[in-house]
């Protein structure tokens, strides 16, 4: 067991190192470095996506044989440490981590034709429409119907939440098609909404931080072509738990935090430069919280690691999610507490990253919502100790 | 980068792990406490016959010529096993006398510790006084809290003068100038305090080349967390049974949801403690940063997520968890020993300085800092 670098991975990070000097677009690490929002928006993440498509390089978490990279887990964190620390923008995982594997593991081979070269070209742009008013952490108590009628699928309901829906042209959702008998989690299937379908409606919610990040989805009879529905119907359930597998243990998010421990980092430095004292306790927080990322990063390198690419976390997933979760939000509040009374005023326009840092606390408190409750991880967790 | 443990290792810790099931129960373990120094005879020559002393000392030299993880690892069996006797402080002594001292002393001192026919301990002594007085050196200080002291047949000093300068000194019992006083620790065994006044150390006994000072220190640190880890383990893997069999309100603990979000909770220290425990000991050789930096993240880390299962562990299994009854409330005085202890709060200080202070927390900590 050692943590050195061999020849092959010095390599490969110098050729990462590299190529991130040559091609981030300057607009889109600038766009990363004030970011509050939970993601970066499209204008500011797609320029990226463009070039790491253009080398190869935009779905490390995909088999080969589908536009993957081939890079071994070691490989993946390596690269994902260079890419957050150099500033570039957070990939919109929507696509590549969420929907994509369900795809390519379940879809039927003209849906991998279709959607998974679109997904690396960003000409689809996804959203999930899982999530409804009265169906949040029972996720399974939805009510969105599809009826068949033909060769369609008419849908009707409403989703809630959706992330970046606004700039989406498809939602992957979850939807009644079965009678109502028998458990709730059967008769759900898994379908692929093109959101310029009439009937849709995409109404933007305002968050805590200020921005509009979320949307909720109204379906009015949107005719859906059964060749839209992925796997088989009624299995809706099976996939979305593999999907939110990935969506809790997606990848390295050690180095997402890490980058912004960073831009605290630069803060402290210009408020230091500037002659403002960094109060003891903020210092000593900072510091554990720094602990904390330390730890982190060598637990996900740990589980993930020895996974192939497109590999199942499986139930420690719920650990990771729980953490990173837990981080991001300690992350963000130390960055608010190295403003110190400063850490008081909302700013109007965002220009500078100490600009960024209370909106990112505010919007920080959604990451123990959002995937999976806090509360529901614990009890995932918890099942999986008496497993044992 | 490579994370999988060799056969070697995996077969000696098993071998240790079995040796204790076997052998170390309740009875062997109150020979230990109930002995004046905390260190039964014969229970020592069975841990040096099981290789343990010899661990981390080199091949030439009479060892088993491992390094600091796979001590780490056999020392998380004796946390589980609730080892009272100085393991990793005879062991790291043993090593200080191969890496920090000259062949003769090394040479006299190294075989009645690996035949077990003494303990010994490591002990740190900053802001020493140290003057040369022809063939020895005149020490003067004061040593912290140390474990394995009492009756130790050796103390390996690790002083530094407060001014950059680091030496190391092996000091037998009955040294003229060194006071002792022992006290029992919650874990039951054994410790000391030692005061130097104007004490004489012959220079044979003393060591100018001790570079690796706190290399050895943080060695120290690192057992002491894997021993941690261990007790944690061993509490949350009990603590989860329990809750499924103890009943109330007509079923199980484990099915009301406040009891399983502290199971919950103690699994996620668990995983986070393994982890900090094994970015410490993998990064021994990534050089001095790396190793300062992931030995203070452990051994504050490790603090915070023990008390987490501790405390969890005695409070789910009710009146039970806070009598002698099961070893859950042994668990909990091991693990309030091991955050009292070995600098906690020096550690996140040291991190604070060294690594919030640099500013190599904006870097990896497994890619940054000074790994090649
Ligand atoms: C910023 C953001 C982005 C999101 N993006 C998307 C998206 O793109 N697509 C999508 O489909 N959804 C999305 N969501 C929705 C998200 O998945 C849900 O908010 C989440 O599942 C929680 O559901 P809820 O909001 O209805 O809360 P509720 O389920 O009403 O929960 C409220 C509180 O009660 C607790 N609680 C609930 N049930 C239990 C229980 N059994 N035991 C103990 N405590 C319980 C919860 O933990 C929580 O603290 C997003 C949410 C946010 C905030």
């Amino acid at each position: 067991m050692n943590l050195r670098l061999d020849e092959s991975q010095r390599a490969f990070r110098a050729e990462v190192r590299d190529f991130i000097a040559e091609n981030l677009p300057e607009e889109s690490r600038r766009g990363q470095s004030l970011l509050t929002g939970v993601y970066p928006e499209p204008a500011i993440s797609v320029p990226w996506h463009r070039k790491l498509a253009g080398k190869g390089w935009l779905a490390p978490m995909w088999p080969k044989e589908f536009g993957g990279t081939g890079w071994t887990g070691f490989e993946r964190f390596i690269f994902e440490n260079e890419c957050a620390l150099a500033g570039a923008p957070y990939v919109f995982p929507l696509g590549l981590r969420l929907v994509g594997p369900v795809i390519f593991t379940f879809g039927t081979q003209a849906q991998k034709d279709r959607f998974l070269p679109r997904i690396l070209t960003d000409e689809d742009y996804w959203c999930q429409g899982f999530s409804e008013p009265g169906a949040g952490s029972d996720l399974a108590s939805l009510t969105t119907r599809a009826v068949p009628d033909g060769d369609d699928y008419v849908v009707n309901g409403s989703k809630i939440w959706q992330t970046h829906a606004h700039h989406a042209n498809m939602m992957f959702t979850l939807v009644r098609t079965g009678s109502g008998d028998g458990p709730k989690q059967a008769g759900i299937s898994f379908l692929l909404i093109p959101l310029d379908t009439p009937g849709v409606e995409v109404r933007p919610i305002v968050s805590i931080g200020g921005d509009h990040d979320v949307n909720q989805v109204f379906l009015s009879d949107v005719r859906v072509p059964k060749s839209n529905l992925v796997g088989e119907v009624g299995k809706g359930w099976d996939y979305a738990k593999f999907l939110l597998r990935f969506e809790r243990a997606g990848g390295f998010a050690a180095a997402r935090l890490r980058a912004s421990l960073k831009r605290i980092g630069r803060v402290l430095e210009s408020r230091m430069a500037a002659g403002i004292e960094i109060h003891p306790d903020a210092r000593r927080r900072i510091a554990e919280v720094a602990i904390d990322v330390d730890v982190f990063e060598m637990l996900e390198l740990k589980i993930l690691g020895p996974l192939a690419a497109g590999e199942d976390p499986g139930p420690i997933s719920s650990i990771l999610k729980l953490r990173t979760s837990q981080l991001k939000q300690d992350v963000a509040e130390a960055g608010h507490l190295a403003l110190g009374e400063d850490g008081a005023i909302w700013p109007t326009e965002v220009e500078s990253e100490s600009d960024a840092l209370p909106g990112d606390y505010l919007n920080s408190r959604a990451a123990t919502i959002f995937g999976g409750a806090r509360e529901v991880q614990l009890g995932l967790i918890a099942r999986e100790a008496f497993r044992r | 980068m490579n994370l999988e443990y060799t056969e070697d290792q995996v077969l000696f810790r098993d071998g240790a792990e079995r040796f204790l099931s076997a052998e170390y129960g309740a009875g062997a373990r109150a020979r230990s406490t109930g002995a004046e120094d905390g260190v039964d005879p014969a229970n020592r020559s069975a841990f040096a016959e099981l290789g343990l002393f010899a661990l981390t000392v080199p091949e030439r030299l009479g060892g088993l010529g491992f390094g600091p993880l796979e001590l780490a690892m056999v020392l998380e069996c004796c946390g589980r096993h609730r080892v009272v006797e100085p393991i990793a402080e005879t062991a790291i002594a043993a090593r200080a006398l191969a890496t920090a001292f000259d062949a003769p002393a090394a040479q006299r001192w190294l075989p009645p510790i690996l035949s077990g026919e003494i303990h010994a301990t490591v002990a740190l002594l900053s802001n020493a006084d140290i003057a040369e007085a022809g063939d020895a050196d005149i020490v003067s200080g004061a040593v912290p809290l140390t474990r394995g002291a009492p009756g130790a047949g050796l103390v390996v000093l690790l002083a530094d003068t407060g001014e950059g300068e680091r030496r190391a000194f092996a000091v037998t019992p009955g040294t003229e100038g060194v006071s002792v006083s022992a006290k029992r620790l919650l874990d039951e065994s054994r410790g000391a305090m030692l005061t130097l006044e104007r004490a004489r150390i012959p220079s044979e006994n003393g060591s100018l080349a001790a570079d690796s000072v706190d290399q050895l220190l943080d060695e120290l640190t690192l057992a002491s967390c894997w021993k941690a880890l261990g007790a944690m383990r061993a509490a949350s893997g009990q603590t989860a049974r329990y809750v499924q069999e103890r009943e109330q309100f007509g079923r199980p603990l484990a099915r009301f949801q406040a009891v399983e979000h502290m199971i919950a909770a103690q699994s996620v220290a668990c995983e986070e403690a393994e982890a900090a425990a094994l970015l410490a000991a993998l990064s021994m050789d990534l050089g001095p940063s790396s190793r300062i930096r992931a030995v203070s993240a452990a051994k504050n880390k490790i603090g915070r997520a023990s008390d987490v299962v501790a405390k969890n562990a005695v409070q789910a299994h009710g009146g039970m968890g806070v009598c002698d009854e099961l070893p859950i409330a042994g668990y909990f005085r091991d693990l309030a020993a091991f955050r009292a202890m070995d600098g906690s709060a020096r550690h996140l200080d040291r991190y604070e300085r060294d690594v919030l202070g640099s500013g190599c927390f904006r870097e990896s900590a497994i890619l940054g800092t000074d790994a090649p």
